[in-house]
């Protein structure tokens, strides 16, 4: 199975290099014996797309360097909280290694509310697992452990519906099986949902940062994402969204917007569908979860192309309501819009660069940088973007990793770019297919 | 047993109750003999009766006794609210 994936994935490449690198040469270089700037004017846009991009990013890391009040305060104040559910979602048999140690840290290490805590365990299984057994003697000894076995689920939305019936806290956290939150998460998102909000999502960090290159990559990338592009993103634009785990939601806001069983980012389209209902959201990076990344290039690929597919099916379903939304601000609309529909354009487009290049050599008869000032500006502008990044990601992160790790990273940045919009485009492709299939996150077995 | 761990019993117990009724009504569509089929629509229907149970003893305490709905649940370390 796993080899006719891989020989599946590899044919898509090849579409991809066809169809983006080799296919759009013959044609840009047809466009210019017609019209001869077309050439230059592809290029000049192309450019300015890759300056748009890096100057949100700059925006973004700037904004995202300051700390905010309560991140100054090194114990900030607990008010009472009320009573909450963990919802922790779990697939088996793929999840067997982790979700033992995630149930028992959530029963023993987090901070109780004085009007109680309940964890529900909503998980479907293909067969009986031994493990039943031992989650079953665990409910023995923590009465406020529930084993809600979603027979007959097929998906992860599915489980967390399924819990979601049965949920009796006023706030309802929704986690993943391997996340481990921090002790006094309830009191710091109770802070913002006491003050209007609905949604709090906390930062997500890497515990197996040391596992391989890929996790050593993902676990800086976590925190360019969660410690400067979602923090940059509430600051500026005063949005924010659940990211699947660790995001606690007032119980009645959830409960008015579900999970869809046919998305591939249920998460992500949870949050659209509340956001545009009106409810709000806040992204608060002092609430930390850690969890485990995929070790090898293979793990993150299937788990990327999934997340971009169902960001693109949500870019399709919603793009228009965001714009036409009577709910949301301009800011709003700007930042929802190049989270969708600029994402999706960019995606797609910014592939061509290398095509219009060898196009203009072609029609030169020698291969030129057509360097002007502007184009200078650009290339420095652009490929400081990601290191610029990466240092404002190292100075708010949670847990610091050793310098090595952000120069490696920062140094890696444009490749890895290249490789994650390459991903971006094939899973356009599948959508487009009609290829839904759900391949899990492999988990590291532990020795 | 303190209040609220009863309660959380009960819940515990209406939980696993939910998923026996879901796997008989499964069973009483899928299964091939007809006897068993009856068997387990009758087993389906008792497990439904058993949530609808606890959900009314569930309201009754909540009601009744709103302190205990509330809850003073430990941890095995003691209360950390």
């Amino acid at each position: 199975m796993a080899a006719k994936h891989k020989t599946k994935e590899w044919r898509k490449l090849g579409e991809f290099v066809l169809l983006f690198v080799l296919l759009p040469i013959p044609v840009f270089y047809l466009l210019a014996q017609f019209w001869e700037p077309s050439l230059h004017l592809a290029y000049y846009i192309l450019v300015t797309l890759f300056v748009i991009q890096a100057a949100l990013s700059y925006l973004q890391s700037t904004a995202s360097m300051l700390r905010d009040p309560w991140e100054r305060q090194a114990r900030p104040p607990r008010p009472p909280v009320p009573r909450a559910s963990f919802l922790v979602s779990a697939y088996l048999p793929n999840e067997l290694q982790v979700i033992e140690e995630t149930l028992q840290h959530l029963l023993t290490r987090i901070e109780r509310p004085a009007a109680g805590l309940e964890v529900i365990l909503a998980y479907n299984t293909p067969h009986f697992l031994e493990l039943e057994l031992r989650l079953r003697e665990l409910a023995l000894q923590h009465p406020s452990l529930i084993l809600a076995n979603a027979h007959g689920s097929r998906s992860k939305s599915q489980n967390q519906n399924y819990a979601l019936a049965q949920a009796t806290g006023a706030i309802i956290v929704l986690l993943d099986a391997d996340h481990r939150v921090s002790a006094d998460c309830l009191s710091r998102a109770w802070r913002w949902l006491e003050a209007g909000y609905d949604v709090v999502q906390g930062r997500c960090s890497i515990r197996n940062v040391d596992d391989s290159l890929v996790t050593r990559l993902v676990g800086v990338e976590f925190q360019t994402i969660y410690g400067i592009s979602h923090t940059a993103k509430f600051r500026l634009f005063h949005t924010a969204l659940f990211g699947g785990s660790n995001g606690y939601w007032r119980a009645a806001a959830l409960r008015a917007t579900g999970f869809r069983n046919d998305r591939l980012t249920e998460d992500i389209d949870a949050t659209l569908r509340a956001t545009l209902a009106g409810h709000r959201f806040v992204h608060d990076r002092t609430i930390v979860s850690t969890e485990e990344a995929p070790v090898t290039w293979r793990g993150l690929w299937f788990q990327r192309k999934r997340w971009a597919q169902g960001w693109f099916q949500c870019s399709l379903a919603y793009q228009g309501a965001v714009l036409r939304s009577r709910c949301l601000h301009g800011r709003e609309k700007f930042i929802w819009t190049m989270l969708l529909l600029w994402r999706v354009g960019y995606d797609l487009v910014s592939h061509l660069l290398l095509p219009v290049l060898v196009a203009y050599w072609l029609q030169r008869g020698r291969v030129e940088l057509p360097v002007t000032p502007y184009i200078l500006f650009a290339l420095i502008f652009t490929l400081v973007s990601g290191p610029y990044e990466t240092l404002a990601a190292a100075l708010r992160a949670d847990h610091r990793f050793p310098g090595r790790r952000y120069l490696l990273y920062a140094a890696l940045s444009f490749p890895y770019t290249t490789y994650k919009n390459i991903l971006q485009v094939i899973a356009i492709r599948d959508e487009l297919a009609g290829h839904h299939e759900w391949i899990m996150t492999e988990r590291q077995k532990k020795a | 047993m303190r209040p609220s761990e009863f309660l959380e019993r009960i819940r515990q117990i209406q939980s696993q109750d939910r998923t026996a009724a879901d796997v008989y009504a499964d069973l009483a569509i899928n299964l091939p003999d007809a006897i068993a089929r009856e068997a387990f629509r009758a087993l389906t229907l008792e497990e439904a009766r058993h949530v609808a149970v606890e959900q009314e003893i569930l309201a009754l305490l909540q009601n009744d006794a709103p302190s205990i709905a509330d809850g003073q649940a430990d941890t095995p370390h003691g209360s950390q609210a």
